[in-house]
């Protein structure tokens, strides 16, 4: 992955108010200048010249100075405000509509924590060293030019004195950066450590209650909270101890200035008018030196955020072969398709098969046999690793990826509720449905009498500040959107599971009136709910070993045969023995 | 809470009061060398300037820089060491104040925040510590150290600092305000958009689904351009005043020099104690300037131990006096109860459930079958009414207690990010690996395991081996087993597994059986039929009791959820309609 450097990639996008940001602290600073200069000319007038005149003139024009310094700071301020705000909006819209392209399979991988932490605190910290330590930092070593600049053209050899130890400092900083470096990876991955142990801590509560005897998980958090601690006060101290020695550095070229300048004027080489220059004037040039070791722990801190920022926007997304074709028929085909997990064992490979229009499809196995994987590849949420997947003849990654989306509907296991209405949860599925459209959905769903029954009817807020619903409800509510987007192609993903029985009996005729007509992919545990399925792919550890209808399997000895037989043995069970 | 100092144990405060003393005196050190380059060029520009003086005063000035960065340099690394460890004992308090907080502390405050809290307000008080709290200090010195100086250089001109100070202070009381107000505007305008960004990825599978429909990246890009837009607003309103302080600050050194020019010119002072005077003044500004801005600091700190009192000002829950005594019957009675003031869950209802029994909660979604089992675990308080174990009062038992005397398995087993072995030693810290093998073969789960290419030591969790529902459920009975409590909990155990996987269960939960009380909470009626008692809920309240028989016989409801799980169990997706 190549790394833009970040300054000059992020500045890029903001130019204009950066450079204006720039140029109002420089004018800024100058006018500092003046005022001193003016001061300076006024003491300098009372020395030389005795009218009150002279002083009123100069008081009159410190006013006017310092009102346009006002002015000036005001303008530039704003301005670096504004440029970084444009930062921290842009970044934090190219994450989100990012985020939408990446393909699932990122999700899992990535824990939670980075993300958080890359939108709370990373693109902020972007925001701040780019628009406001930047703008200044260009501003301050523009200005250090302009005075070393003067300085130098009045005696160059006291200017070689102002400069002398500046190098060993930066020497110093250079490699304290490249040791602090080191140091600060370490604290941000401890931090990721206590961040995702923490998480997990609250997601485990509940189970750290109820088996109080042990704290395994709490020490581990416990550690990982004081193995953070240690590592930034680690890098702190390593940062402290840099900057103490390099701040040492610049102050003693000044120290050298002041001596040398002092043995000049001594030796008549220099004039003491010179030197006061020199005194005065340094300062402004000393600046940007003074505060480098300020600028570079925000560099540093601001690189890092924006590598990781990078992590997410140079992550691949879904892939396009730039053909947008449309399918016009609605079959879907796996032809020889291989795929494995990079992280641990679980392989699909050589699958073949394919659903057939107006079809129901079941695809039937034991759990971690593949049957989810495999209509997860169909949308693409992770890349197949050999064969291929049609859709009416048409290779899916020929398709643009929102098209292949758009022609499949998904009743999953995990119903996804946004927090919004009822109304706008179901409308998702149509954007451009009427009112009447989405309550008629939610009547095929059987979900309209509940949903009428709220006090807000549809206006009922849902998601985590709303109001709860059960499972089945959700997955009514998930079904009326799948039918309101009437999607040719219908993934059932254990749709039917734990349900008490007027639930159960509810959604069973919402995604009956949902399967009508399409090519229906049912990944059914109850093997009942698919007996009469036109065809039956039975899958065991990532391969495809039987295909055919239950009567057929039935007759055989098959694995489809002894699933049936246990399930029959299960339904006759009962805690009782 | 909102006051640093209870944030602090006594020695941390003493190191930090020692850290702001060294800082002082390099802050003093700092002011010294400037007093020395005047004399310098006083001496200079002597008649006959004496060279053993210029190198006496040169001298002093490097020793005086030494001092100087020694000091600063030591000031840092006490302030951020002690700093980080603040940071650490905060973030332990938290979680241990945590663990003892009620599972409806959990309900209330969503992960994120909590996790925010740890993270980022935390992060705050260091900020503030090792930066804000120094900088203030070091600020006010040099301003007080400034306008002795330069009181006693001449009053007059002292009197023109002073003046500054009243101005400021009532320009900094309007900007405290102000920035107050903005600031908890930002705040809340903040935490909005970062709630809709957290959804956002939460339920970024179903954007996917939906990605030509959806309307939520939409929305979310919309929330985070009014945020953009506030903090535009936010910053152009701010900065007239930061403006109009900066022209104050400036106005004191143009009074200050006007009015030293005209003492020069009465004679009153001489040259260079004006310059001296000048050159003070602007450091006097300077270090005000710096003052007013570290008020932001303030209130960041503020703001964010609001945050973390939150959490620690949470009351976790009392204890009366522990009981003791076998666990026997459990009771009821009269209990009401909602979650946080929504309609009641509960209302009214008694049962017992007799020590050493097999007893069923049965009812549709939402009756309130999941409320009695948190109330019995004391996860929630009734809102009316007692619950009694073994005729105690669930109030007076410690959350250890009661979690000693009660074993769950529920329908979402979490499982942490470590490996098998320790996920079902969760059950019994203590447990050798031949107590945990044992548990997993009585369990039914020992097999599968074995079955990973890591065995006992296979990961799971977020990082780890996807593990199926029936597997997780499994492997919380073994917990379970290991715990050997004498009441077990089935919180809809069996509620979404494939048929091999139910069997499994079933095999499993018979171990838990023997000798124990065992409360069954479930919709799955088929595996009630047999349970001593069966305790029918409809919508919040008991709507009979009794064998099945006794049940079928005598209420229309269980008969009418026996018929629909009976035209249920018949259905197929391919319904005739």
């Amino acid at each position: 992955m190549t790394r833009p450097p970040f300054l000059s990639d992020i500045a890029r996008h903001h130019l204009k108010l950066m450079a204006l940001a720039t140029f109002l602290w420089v004018l800024w600073s100058l006018s500092g200048i003046a005022i001193l200069a003016v001061i300076m000319h006024m003491i300098y007038g009372v020395m030389t010249d005795a009218s009150t005149g002279s002083i009123a003139l100069h008081a009159a024009g410190l006013a006017v100075l310092i009102i346009a310094k006002g002015f000036l700071f005001s303008g530039a301020d704003i301005a670096k405000h504004f440029a970084g705000y444009g930062i921290v909006a842009r970044l934090r819209e190219e994450i989100t509509r990012k985020m939408k392209r990446l393909s699932l399979g990122y999700y899992t991988r990535e824990r939670l924590g980075n993300v958080t932490t890359i939108i709370h605190q990373d693109i902020e910290s972007v925001e701040m060293v780019v628009a406001h330590i930047g703008s200044r930092l260009i501003s301050d070593l523009i200005v250090a030019l302009i005075t070393g600049g003067i300085l130098f053209a009045v005696n160059p050899a006291l200017g070689l004195y102002m400069v002398s130890l500046l190098p060993v400092g930066l020497i110093v900083l250079v490699a304290g950066a490249r040791a602090g470096g080191k140091g600060m990876e370490r604290t941000r991955d401890d931090m990721a450590d206590m961040v995702s142990r923490f998480v997990e801590y609250g997601r485990g509560i509940p189970v750290i209650k109820a088996f109080s005897d042990n704290d395994a998980i709490r020490t581990g958090l416990e550690k990982s909270i004081e193995r953070f601690g240690m590592s930034s006060k680690a890098s702190a101290r390593t940062a402290a101890g840099v900057i103490c020695i390099y701040q040492f550095f610049v102050e003693m070229s000044l120290a050298v200035l002041v001596a040398g300048g002092a043995f000049m004027v001594l030796g008549a080489r220099l004039s003491i008018l010179e030197y006061a220059l020199f005194l005065i004037l340094s300062r402004e040039f000393y600046k940007p030196f003074a505060n480098a070791e300020m600028y570079w722990l925000y560099y540093i801190k601001g690189r890092d955020s924006y590598h990781r920022i990078l992590g997410i926007t140079q992550e691949p997304a879904v892939a396009s072969s730039g053909k947008h074709e449309k399918p016009n028929r609605f079959d879907v085909a796996f032809e020889d398709v291989r795929f494995a997990y990079d992280r641990d064992g679980f392989a699909l490979s050589n699958c073949s098969f394919t659903a057939e229009v107006n079809c129901l499809t079941a695809l039937v196995g034991p759990s971690g046999s593949g049957k989810t994987t495999l209509t997860n590849l169909l949308l693409r949420f992770w890349e197949i690793d050999g064969g291929r997947i049609t859709i009416g003849g048409t290779d899916i990654r020929d398709m643009d990826y929102d098209t292949l989306l758009s022609c499949i509907s998904i009743v999953m296991q995990d119903v996804i509720l946004f927090g919004d209405t009822i109304y706008e949860n179901i409308k998702i599925g149509n954007r451009t449905a009427t009112p009447e459209e989405v309550h008629n959905a939610a009547r095929k769903a059987m979900i309209h009498d509940f949903i009428m029954g709220l006090p807000q009817g549809y206006d009922t807020l849902v998601g985590e500040n709303g109001v709860g619903l059960s499972g089945g409800q959700k997955q009514r509510i998930s079904i009326a959107r799948a039918i309101l987007r009437d999607a040719p192609i219908v993934i059932l993903d254990e749709a039917s599971s734990s349900l008490d029985p007027v639930n159960e009996r509810q959604i069973q005729k919402a995604i009956s009136n949902m399967a009508e007509n399409k090519t229906v992919l049912a990944i059914a545990h109850h093997l009942k709910t698919i007996a009469n399925a036109d065809k039956i792919v039975v899958f065991n550890k990532g391969t495809l070993v039987e295909e055919g209808t239950h009567a057929e399997f039935i007759r055989e000895k098959s694995l489809y045969h002894s699933l049936w037989e246990s399930q029959q043995q299960g339904q006759a069970w009962a805690v009782n023995n | 809470m909102d006051n640093p100092k209870s944030l602090l144990a006594s020695g941390e405060r003493r190191t930090l009061i020692l850290a702001g003393l060294m800082l002082s005196l390099s802050v003093a050190a700092g002011i010294v060398p400037f007093v020395f380059v005047m004399e310098l060029v006083r001496e200079l520009a002597g008649p006959a300037p004496e060279r053993q003086a210029v190198v006496l005063l040169l001298v002093g000035i490097v020793a005086v820089l030494t001092v100087k960065a020694v000091c600063y340099g030591a000031a840092h690394m006490l302030a951020h060491t002690t700093a980080f460890r603040v940071l650490s004992t905060i973030r332990l308090r938290l979680v241990r104040h945590l663990e003892r907080m009620n599972i409806g502390f959990f309900h209330k405050h969503k992960m994120g925040e909590l996790t925010k809290t740890l993270n980022f307000d935390v992060e705050q008080v260091e900020l503030y510590l090792a930066h804000g709290l120094p900088e203030i200090a070091s600020a006010i010195l040099i301003s007080f150290c400034a306008t002795a100086i330069v009181t006693f250089i001449d009053y007059r001109l002292g009197l023109c600092l002073v003046g500054i100070i009243p101005l400021v202070i009532i320009t900094n009381r309007i900007l405290q305000r102000h920035w107050k107000e903005m600031f908890a505007a930002y705040f809340l305008s903040l935490k909005t958009m970062s709630e809709e960004l957290m959804e956002y990825i939460a339920t970024i599978p179903a954007i996917k689904a939906f990605s030509k429909t959806e309307n939520r990246t939409e929305k979310v890009v919309r929330t985070m351009n009014a945020y953009n837009d506030y903090v535009r607003k936010m910053s152009l309103s701010m900065v007239v005043p930061a403006g109009i302080s900066g022209v104050i600050l400036e106005a004191g050194i143009a009074v200050l020099a006007v009015t030293g020019c005209l003492l020069l010119r009465k004679g009153e002072i001489t040259l260079y104690e004006l310059v001296l005077a000048v050159f003070l003044a602007s450091a006097f500004c300077a270090s005000l300037a710096r003052l007013s801005l570290s008020k932001h600091f303030g209130i960041v700190f503020r703001n964010s131990s609001m945050n973390i009192a939150k959490i620690l000002n949470g009351r976790p829950r009392e204890c009366l006096f522990p009981a003791d005594g076998e666990p026997g019957d459990i009771r009821l009675e009269q209990v009401s109860f909602s979650y946080e003031g929504n309609r009641n869950a509960l209302s009214d209802v008694s049962l017992t459930i007799p020590g050493g029994s097999l007893v069923a909660l049965t009812g549709v979604s939402g009756a309130g079958k999941s409320s009695v089992a948190h109330l019995i675990m004391g996860f929630f308080r009734a809102t009316k009414g007692r619950v009694l174990i073994n005729g105690n009062d669930i109030g007076t038992f410690t959350e250890k207690q009661i979690s000693a005397m009660i074993s769950i398995v529920q329908q979402d087993v979490y499982l942490f990010n470590t490996t098998i072995r320790e996920n079902i030693r969760i059950g019994k810290s203590k447990a050798t690996d031949a107590e945990v093998e044992a548990a997993a073969k009585r369990a039914r789960i020992h097999d599968f395991i074995c079955s990973l290419p890591d065995g006992y030591d296979t990961l799971t969790g977020e990082k780890g081996t996807r593990i199926s529902g029936g597997e997780r459920q499994r492997i919380a009975i073994a917990r379970a087993l290991l715990k050997d409590a004498p009441i077990i909990i089935l919180d809809e155990a069996t509620s979404s597994v494939d048929a091999m996987n139910e069997a499994l269960i079933q095999k499993a939960v018979n171990e838990l059986r023997s000798g124990k009380t065992v409360i069954m909470i479930t919709h799955h009626l088929s595996t009630i039929v047999n349970a001593d008692r069966i305790f029918l809920l409809d919508n919040g309240t008991l709507a009979g009791h009794g064998t099945h028989a006794e049940l079928y016989r005598d209420n229309a409801l269980y008969r009418h959820l026996w018929n629909e799980k009976s035209s249920a169990d018949t259905w197929t997706i391919k319904e005739a309609h």
